[in-house]
């Protein structure tokens, strides 16, 4: 009840900034997330967290740590319920216009339309061709013949065929962390998603594999829409359209701020986002 | 200040030359300690070994055993040994992983009936194994009407060791880095692709360790078995049919067959041998598994 009276309402100072304009042509969204809570142990982690994301737009999200980005991006495809299986989530989450959550399809089916890539990359600890098939046969793809062609074309968006075609039947967990976060990249992208969501894709890696990383993200906006969680600034501002500020206010994450990258690092309209952004909390 | 130079450099160097005395009696410590247990685990073998290799020959592989086992051979118990442990195995291995699964990844993690499970797998795996031999024979034996056979020996070993093998699963399981769980669930696989296709894979190094721990605690077994699969020395017709495993050979030899000692040491050498192939061929698929 609560919710839906919310959700009627106009939205909230989150979404409030209309007036500027917006990079990327605003239609329907891809995903939408409507006042979004998310409760553990009688505290919320986050709360009232209300966030649209455009066709082929990169969102990043800022914020100190221990905000809640994390667990925000993760109830976005629902692995909250693996990461935080006592967590209470509560609100809407939309995709493509439909309600994914709450709803009783398959997790599994959501995890295909919105991937997820982690902080530390996690190929198994199988040949990188078996990392690749894995990924196929999660998705629902019976059709082994047609294998090798997704396989290729994935490792090549990701730059990584030429490197690794003669080395398929090699352990994946043996390559460099940047080849294997690509990698893991390549393996979400078998299933052609809508959104990928990336929690802090390169934090766990070298400045070199860092840029390729980030390039390869501003590459697949042409394909998808990106939602990347970073604590670099620099980052934000170099891939990303939109930007979303968490801060925790009262013990819990909120999104005080969304605008345009540009606008966001140059001209914010929240004290405390400009705080940030100039480093005034080191 | 010289002079307390000196002094500080005097203090410092007793301060190092006692650190290094007492690394060198702790030291002789261990190596005592190492060595006199590798000399009594030395002598045992050697005794056993010394008594026992003697004996040992193709026809005492392959013949029966004549005058309750003062001459011939074991094969008729080496048939009954491997048929216990194949059935206990068989039985254990699915069940103790079933549990295992089970409890790791549909009990909540620190849930009062994860926990209840944990503690008493813990508390079975360190019951005394007569009590097992005694539940076998008034269950399987009588109350299932299997009667002392190998059927019922095997089902007694495989309760006997599916909480040891349960109990070590669950803490292979916890060891799993999340990271495959977490890649596996976003890739939209669900809890049985996972568990099939990254858990048992990645695990199966130590899922062979495991088994391997349980089946040397089943063929050392002797008092879990003597109410169950009993000690008639005769070739094993079926599976319903009583047979001596070698623990139990070992035992009746040494206690009370007069002059049985050096039988029963070729049998010992038998068993370690036994262990050995075992060991070896699982640390051999271990490697494979893990290359
Ligand atoms: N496993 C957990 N158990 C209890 N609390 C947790 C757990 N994981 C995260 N939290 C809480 O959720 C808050 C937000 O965490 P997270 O979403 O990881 O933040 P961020 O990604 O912004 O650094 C943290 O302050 C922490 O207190
Ligand atoms: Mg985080």
């Amino acid at each position: 009840m609560n919710i839906i009276s919310r959700l009627s309402e106009p939205k909230p100072a989150a979404a409030g900034h209309t007036a500027q304009v917006v990079p990327c042509p605003a239609g329907p969204p891809v995903l939408e997330a409507r006042a979004i809570r998310v409760g553990l142990a009688g505290r919320d982690i986050i709360r009232d967290v209300n966030l649209s994301l455009q066709p082929n737009e990169i969102l990043a999200i800022i914020g100190p740590s221990g905000c809640g980005k994390s667990t925000f991006v993760s109830t976005l495809n629902r692995m909250i319920h693996h990461t935080l299986p006592t967590a209470k989530v509560e609100g809407e989450i939309w995709l493509n216009g439909g309600l994914v959550f709450p709803s009783s399809a398959s997790a599994a089916d959501l995890r295909c339309k919105v991937a997820m890539v982690f902080q530390r990359p996690n190929p198994f600890p199988f040949s990188i061709r078996m990392n690749m098939e894995f990924a196929l046969k999660a998705n629902g793809d019976r059709y082994r013949p047609g294998y090798a062609d997704k396989i290729e074309q994935a490792l090549r968006s990701v730059n990584l065929w030429d490197r690794l075609k003669d080395r398929m039947n090699d352990v994946a967990t043996r390559l460099s962390g940047g080849e294997q976060q690509r990698l893991c990249i390549a393996r979400a992208l078998l299933s052609d998603p809508d959104v990928i969501l990336f929690d802090e894709p390169c934090s766990a890696l070298d400045p070199v594999s860092c840029t390729a990383i980030e390039t390869l993200i501003q590459d697949l906006k042409q394909r998808c829409s990106v939602i990347i969680v970073t604590h670099n600034l620099a980052q934000a501002r170099r891939v990303s359209d939109r930007c979303a500020m968490f801060w925790l206010r009262d013990g819990s994450g909120e999104v005080i701020e969304t605008g345009p990258t540009d606008r966001i690092m140059t001209a914010p309209n929240h004290e405390i986002t400009r705080a940030y952004i100039n480093g005034e909390f080191c | 200040m010289s002079e307390r130079r000196h002094l500080n450099r005097h203090h410092r160097r007793a301060g190092s030359d006692r650190m290094g005395r007492a690394d060198r009696l702790i030291y002789l410590c261990f190596l005592m300690v190492v060595s006199l247990v590798f000399l009594t685990y030395g002598k045992v073998i050697f005794d056993i070994a010394s008594q026992g290799i003697g004996q040992i020959n193709l026809s005492y592989l392959t013949d029966a055993p004549r005058q309750s086992g003062r001459a011939g051979g074991v094969f008729p118990i080496l048939v009954s040994t491997v048929l216990v442990l194949a059935i206990a195995v068989a039985v254990a291995l699915p069940t103790s992983l079933a549990i295992a699964l089970y409890v790791t990844e549909y009990l909540a993690q620190g849930s009062a009936l994860s926990s209840l499970f944990r503690s008493s797998m813990l508390i079975l795996a360190s019951v005394p194994s007569i009590a097992f031999g005694l539940f076998g024979s008034s269950f399987f034996a009588q109350f299932l009407g299997l009667g002392t056979s190998l059927l019922t020996g095997g089902l007694t070993l495989a309760v006997m060791i599916i909480p040891i093998c349960a109990f070590a699963f669950v803490e292979v399981f916890r060891l799993l880095p999340t990271g495959y769980r977490t890649g596996a669930y976003a890739l939209g696989a669900g809890k049985a692709r996972f568990i099939l296709c990254v858990m048992i894979p990645t695990c199966t190094a130590e899922i062979i360790t495991v088994v391997l721990l349980g089946t040397g605690r089943a063929l050392a077994e002797t008092a879990a078995l003597l109410f169950t699969s009993g000690y008639s020395d005769r070739m094993p017709e079926s599976l319903l049919d009583p047979g001596r495993v070698l623990s139990i050979h070992i035992y009746d030899l040494a206690m009370s067959i007069p002059g049985g000692d050096r039988m029963a040491a070729a049998s010992a050498v038998l068993l370690i041998g036994l262990f050995l192939l075992i060991s070896s061929v699982g640390l051999y698929f271990s490697k494979k598994a893990h290359p």
